[in-house]
């Protein structure tokens, strides 16, 4: 009976710790003697992004890797889960000793373990209430979801993202083939391709309802009620994670829908995750991170990605995760619509760099389309498809631009630009701001100091009420310190002088007037 | 109270002047400080709940049923991180055994008489120091860790308990307490294997449980089982 207990114990112990199969990076030496046609690879918009972006079409990065090294790697390893073009690479289980024995091989550049996470966070999803028909404040919420970054002006000037293809990567897509939320999108075919890369399918229309909910913001529709702006968008639906609390998602997935979604024309991926404290810490949280490297290749591919910052915002992490730390990422604070601030679950930047994240905000509670019924949820995976839907109206608007001036021109929208935090980054985009037809600001306003602390005085237009922003930047404009407040008063306190410094920057920005003073 | 007037109008008037509230704020020298407290950060401390039972025979004289034994333990664990895998910590526990001794003729233990069923139930305090290897790249997450430590043990209490059933169907449920033959203390070793909160562990006492005069065959050694975490 000893005996047996002991063997218990070893072979638990050998269990844990045991010869076990791990995941592998395996990244190889050359592409030599591969040939890439990129005309029959590439769907024909993504060709014509390449063009307008000036990326030649015979990148090397697009050709296939080798199949004799995938031929040989498969050999050797357990299984091959996918191989990447952008990486020149693959993915494998194996153990230590077959990992070890392809490590000789002459034409593996690279090995890397892949780390498992336990949760790839997906951001908060929480259904508050379970409804069909619209109460009246859902649909005050539902409109002001996206008359707050100019949807009415969006759509007189008859933007809502035709002709523009949005890669949407998430959990599942229950419904979408049946809900009455995206009639119009079946009806005249705006789905072009789905994919499951953790099922290796195409039908993605299950698992969680999350994609659904993130859908429905870039595009939905209910009632004759846009749900996001971009209600005539093409869409691509990728299924890269497992579901909310599912183990060990994996970002692979998450590149193999980026190279997928690239060959598939898309312009503007949505993705609303992010990996945080299961796998990473915040001095990890600087763009590094394989997902938020793949989230940068598709960048240079053409592709603007725009991800969630997070809900980590009141929690112990406090800060984005990856990719949303990603510099050619647009990543998305969420804001509440009963302050029009952060609201406070929204993840803080900036990158553990210093670089300002998240870049815009939208509403981090939304009206969006559940498994079976319209829903009232809190997330910046809201927030990030409202933005989404957004982007792919001013993809339209400006067919000609490059990506990464369209990029800056969504940044440029900002409700608060010039001015930024790490709460808010440059505010919510606006359609007046993105097509130059804001009003003018009447407001006139000063920076005082007064016994050791800086006032913003306002003078007669604190009647203005609602809420005043204000930061100290040091020399580089990395931020020491901001804030928002509410405006009840004349004059409202901003920083002790001492937490500023010789030549930092206090500045204030007040119904779009932005005012600085320099530090001497 | 003119004046008391005066001062709550020249009050109101300054806080009116001021009155803001904040509504979002991030101070980065401050907020950016990594926290030192977390699972995998340099201090870290929980509450953990365990569960086995003893394995095999030590000496002819007295057999332990693993099955009618148990070790039932309530701890506080505290780990302080010497880098990304390794750490060190200490276990506090307070630990209830029993030990099933088997009825047959070789018994020694405390007599040969022969039950219907007898225990022997302990009831301890532990201190533990351990070593704790890390496996793995994680985040601030416990992930896979093996621990290798060593402990002192207090018995508070021991009693032996005797159930018989008698001739006309009463049941007889005797208690001795206050044993004068267990060691005022003992110590061990121990080891755990786990992945996040959940571990299985086991145990060597590698002091004797009986003082030397008693001259009693020493009872079981090892013990194995499961352990949660709470965290």
């Amino acid at each position: 009976m000893r005996n047996l207990w002991m063997l218990v114990l070893v072979f638990s112990a050998q269990a844990v710790f045991g010869q076990q199969l791990d995941k592998y990076w395996v990244f190889f030496t050359d592409k030599d003697g591969v040939t890439f046609d990129p005309y029959s690879y590439f769907d024909p918009k993504a060709i014509e992004n390449r063009i307008l972006n000036e990326i030649p079409l015979d990148d090397i990065t697009n050709y296939p890797v080798r199949t004799d090294y995938v031929a040989a790697l498969t050999s050797s390893v357990e299984e091959v889960k996918m191989t990447t073009r952008w990486f020149n690479g693959a993915v494998c289980m194996a153990t230590e000793d077959q990992i070890n024995q392809v490590r000789q091989f002459q034409f593996v550049k690279k090995v890397e373990k892949v780390f498992t996470a336990e949760n790839m966070v997906l951001a908060e999803y929480n259904e508050t209430d379970y409804k069909v028909d619209l109460s009246d404040s859902y649909k005050e919420l539902l409109d002001r979801q996206t008359d707050i970054m100019g949807g009415q002006l969006m759509a007189e000037k008859g933007f809502n993202g035709e002709g523009v293809r949005v890669a949407i990567f998430d959990a599942g897509f229950p419904t979408v083939d049946t809900n009455p939320c995206f009639d119009h999108m079946r009806k005249n075919g705006k789905i072009k391709a789905t994919y499951d890369f953790v099922k290796k399918k195409e039908f993605v229309y299950s698992y969680s309802s999350h994609g659904t909910f993130v859908l429905s913001n870039v595009g939905g529709m209910i009632e004759g009620r846009k749900m996001g702006l971009a209600t005539e968008a093409e869409f691509i639906l990728a299924r890269t994670e497992m579901g909310m609390r599912e183990p060990f998602a994996e970002e692979e997935n998450w590149l193999a829908a980026a190279e997928w979604a690239d060959k598939n024309g898309a312009t503007v991926i949505n993705s609303s995750l992010g990996y945080t404290h299961h796998r990473y810490f915040y001095n990890d949280m600087d763009g590094t991170s394989y997902v938020a490297k793949a989230a940068n290749m598709a960048a240079r591919k053409g592709i603007l990605v725009v991800n969630a910052a997070g809900n980590e915002g009141s929690g112990d992490w406090k800060f984005i995760g990856t990719p949303a730390d990603a510099d050619s990422v647009l990543s998305i604070g969420g804001i509440d619509p009963k302050t029009d601030t952060k609201v406070g679950f929204s993840s803080f930047g900036p990158t553990y760099d210093k670089r300002m994240k998240p870049n815009v905000s939208a509403y981090g509670w939304a009206i969006g389309a559940g498994e079976k019924g319209i829903k009232k949820s809190a997330g910046t995976s809201f927030a990030s498809p409202l933005v989404c839907g957004f982007v792919a109206c001013a993809r339209q608007a400006f067919p000609e631009m490059k990506t990464m001036d369209l990029f800056h021109k969504i940044e440029e929208s900002g409700s608060l630009y010039p001015y930024f935090d790490y709460g808010h980054g440059y505010g919510i985009p606006q359609a007046e701001r993105l097509f130059g037809e804001e009003n003018a600001v009447d407001v006139s306003y000063e920076i005082i100091q007064e016994d050791g602390v800086y006032y913003a005085s306002l003078g007669e237009d604190y009647g203005c009420g609602g809420v005043i922003y204000m930061h100290i930047a040091d020399p580089n404009n990395v931020l020491r310190e901001w804030s928002v407040k509410t405006v009840e008063a004349s004059k409202i306190k901003m920083f002790s002088t001492s937490a500023a410094k010789k030549g930092d920057t206090v500045r204030v920005c007040y119904n779009g007037k932005i005012v600085t003073l320099t530090v001497k | 109270m003119k004046n008391i007037l005066v001062l709550v109008f020249i009050f109101t008037l300054s806080i009116g002047l001021n009155a803001q509230r904040v509504l979002s704020s991030q101070n980065l020298a401050v907020d950016t400080i990594p926290s030192e407290k977390g699972p995998n950060k340099k201090k870290f401390s929980h509450f953990y709940l365990g569960l086995g039972t003893f394995i095999g025979n030590e000496e002819a004289g007295v057999e332990v049923n693993p099955l009618l034994s148990r070790e039932f333990e309530f701890g506080y664990r505290t780990k302080r991180a010497l880098n990304r895998h390794l750490a060190w910590g200490l276990d506090f526990s307070f630990r209830s055994q029993t030990f099933g001794i088997v009825q047959n003729s070789s018994k020694m233990f405390p007599n040969n008489i022969q039950h219907d069923k007898e225990s022997l139930i302990l009831a301890n305090a532990n201190l533990g120091m351990y070593t704790r290897i890390s496996f793995g790249k994680v985040g601030n997450y416990i992930g896979k860790f093996m621990d290798l430590g060593v402990e002192g043990i207090v018995p508070m209490s021991g009693k032996l308990y005797m159930k018989n059933e008698m001739p006309n169907g009463n049941i007889v449920k005797t208690e001795v307490s206050k044993l004068t033959y267990l060691n005022p203390y003992n110590y061990g070793a121990y080891v755990r294997f786990g992945f996040t909160r959940y571990a299985i562990w086991g145990k060597y006492r590698l002091s004797d449980m009986f003082t030397e005069d008693s001259g009693y065959p020493e009872l079981s050694r090892i013990s194995a089982g499961i352990q949660i975490g709470f965290h």
